[in-house]
């Protein structure tokens, strides 16, 4: 009885051990995904899909129930701000067209090309800590790691980006997992489209996003709209990522800012990977 | 039939928490339905099957979604071990021995949680953000508690097991 107690002692620590290496050793080196990961991720994968999308289906119901009232009001609202905005257009246009400078920018955008192709979200992280969600995507239709993940709108075969949601972190045959940019384990670097100035933000615990200047006089507002500066290996220059909500001028080396995303990463249903050829 | 009958119970609590669960967000918080099975499984059947049911449980989250493999399964683990070993010291059939149990076991989870992340230095500057959702969840895990064990006791009553009263 006593021996059987030893046995079971040992055992349960010599696995919390191994356990506790595994944690140790992934969190420096880079695994990858690993032929295990891939066959359960594969088989889970289209039943995480339908109960989603059984999920979305009973809350959109709800909600739109919920908003029916405000729907013909939205919908005047929009209907004049679609006027408005197809107006502005036409002015911006005729400014771009009238400016040759602008060209050789528009030739460099061309140049980097990339496709995408949308992928529909089918389970997210259980757990409260961590933002990360797995998509219904993998390599059987190209996606790699580090590929971008926006939200946008597909209008006449073009893709609007609308904003940035994050990066794919592993990949299976037909999955992928994607950490957003509020996760913990996520940081980018932003550039202030009013002033070009710069800087680095953090996802939080609490899903927020938090970040400082690189330099104290950098001039930084609230309400001033960031995009990804293209620094760092992994995003493109120039994808929305949100407004800046509070500046914190404190510290003495930097300014420290709160953003509010563009996106709201609980509404987001499904997504656009670029594969972007590196 | 009835030893594996736990493990799709938690094969499927898994899927359902990373799906449909995610859309009864309440502020921002998800409800560990999984959490609340491996507590009942435990205290019932002991610290083998607590142990084993949190190896699996864990093993699932790690590979479906967490970037450090083995965070969770340590933890469940441990949690399924350790509760496992109360199984002859409580009263099985009282409710209020699991809502005692999975209050707990929640609190235990996001400590151990933060304490390995701590060391992982992932940099988390306001753990005080973290207090909220943690009570909200626990909050949660005890009102979803209720509807899961009366489920549960049919469940048992239907395949024949019974709880040995102590």
């Amino acid at each position: 009885m006593k021996n059987k107690k030893i046995i079971k002692r040992f055992v349960v620590i010599s696995i919390s051990i191994m356990l506790i290496v595994s944690i140790g050793y992934t969190s420096v080196f880079n695994v990858g995904t690993t032929t295990g990961e891939n066959i359960i991720g594969s088989i889970t994968s289209p039943f995480q899909k339908v109960f989603y999308n059984i999920g979305r289906i009973f809350s959109n119901s709800y909600e739109s129930i919920l908003e029916i009232y405000k729907v013909r009001e939205e919908n005047e609202q929009l209907k004049n701000k679609v006027y408005e905005l197809s107006n502005q257009n036409r002015i911006l246009l005729d400014i771009v067209e009238n400016k040759d400078f602008l060209e050789n920018e528009y030739k460099m955008r061309e140049s980097l090309k990339f496709d995408y192709i949308k992928a529909q979200i089918i389970s997210r992280d259980p757990n409260n800590w961590f933002q990360k969600f797995t998509i219904d995507k993998g390599t059987k239709d190209d996606v790699k790691r580090d590929d971008i993940i926006v939200h946008a709108a597909e209008i006449d075969n073009d893709l609007t980006v609308i904003g940035l949601v994050g990066k794919v972190i592993d990949v299976g045959s037909n999955w992928s997992k994607i950490i957003t940019i509020t996760d913990i384990n996520s940081s980018l670097s932003f550039r202030n489209i009013r002033n070009n100035s710069s800087g680095i933000l953090k996802g939080q615990i609490d899903n927020s996003i938090e970040g400082y200047t690189f330099s104290k006089e950098d001039d930084i507002n609230i309400g001033d709209i960031l995009v990804t500066s293209g620094l760092g290996e992994i995003y493109t220059h120039d994808i929305y990522i949100g407004k800046v909500t509070s500046v914190n001028t404190e510290s003495t080396l930097t300014n420290n800012i709160d953003i509010e995303p563009v996106i709201d990463f609980e509404e987001l249903h499904s997504v656009y990977v670029l594969r972007i050829n590196r | 039939m009835k030893r594996i009958f736990p493990f799709f119970i938690i094969l499927l609590s898994v899927i359902l928490q990373s799906t449909i669960f995610q859309f009864i967000k309440v502020f921002d918080v998800v409800p560990s339905i999984s959490l609340i099975f491996l507590v009942i499984f435990s205290i019932q059947f002991g610290e083998y099957y607590g142990g084993l049911l949190g190896l699996f449980l864990g093993l699932l989250t790690d590979i479906l979604y967490v970037g450090f493999f083995g965070i969770n399964t340590l933890i469940y683990f441990l949690l399924g071990y350790i509760l496992g070993n109360f199984k002859e010291n409580v009263y099985k059939e009282d409710y209020l021995t699991y809502y005692f149990a999975v209050g707990i076991m929640t609190v235990l989870y996001n400590t151990f949680f933060y304490i390995i992340i701590f060391f992982l230095q992932v940099e988390i500057n306001s753990i005080i953000n973290m207090i909220k959702p943690i009570i909200i969840e626990i909050v949660l895990n005890l009102i979803l508690t209720y509807p899961i064990l009366k489920l549960e006791f049919k469940v048992l009553n239907k395949m024949g097991i019974k709880l040995k009263y102590y």
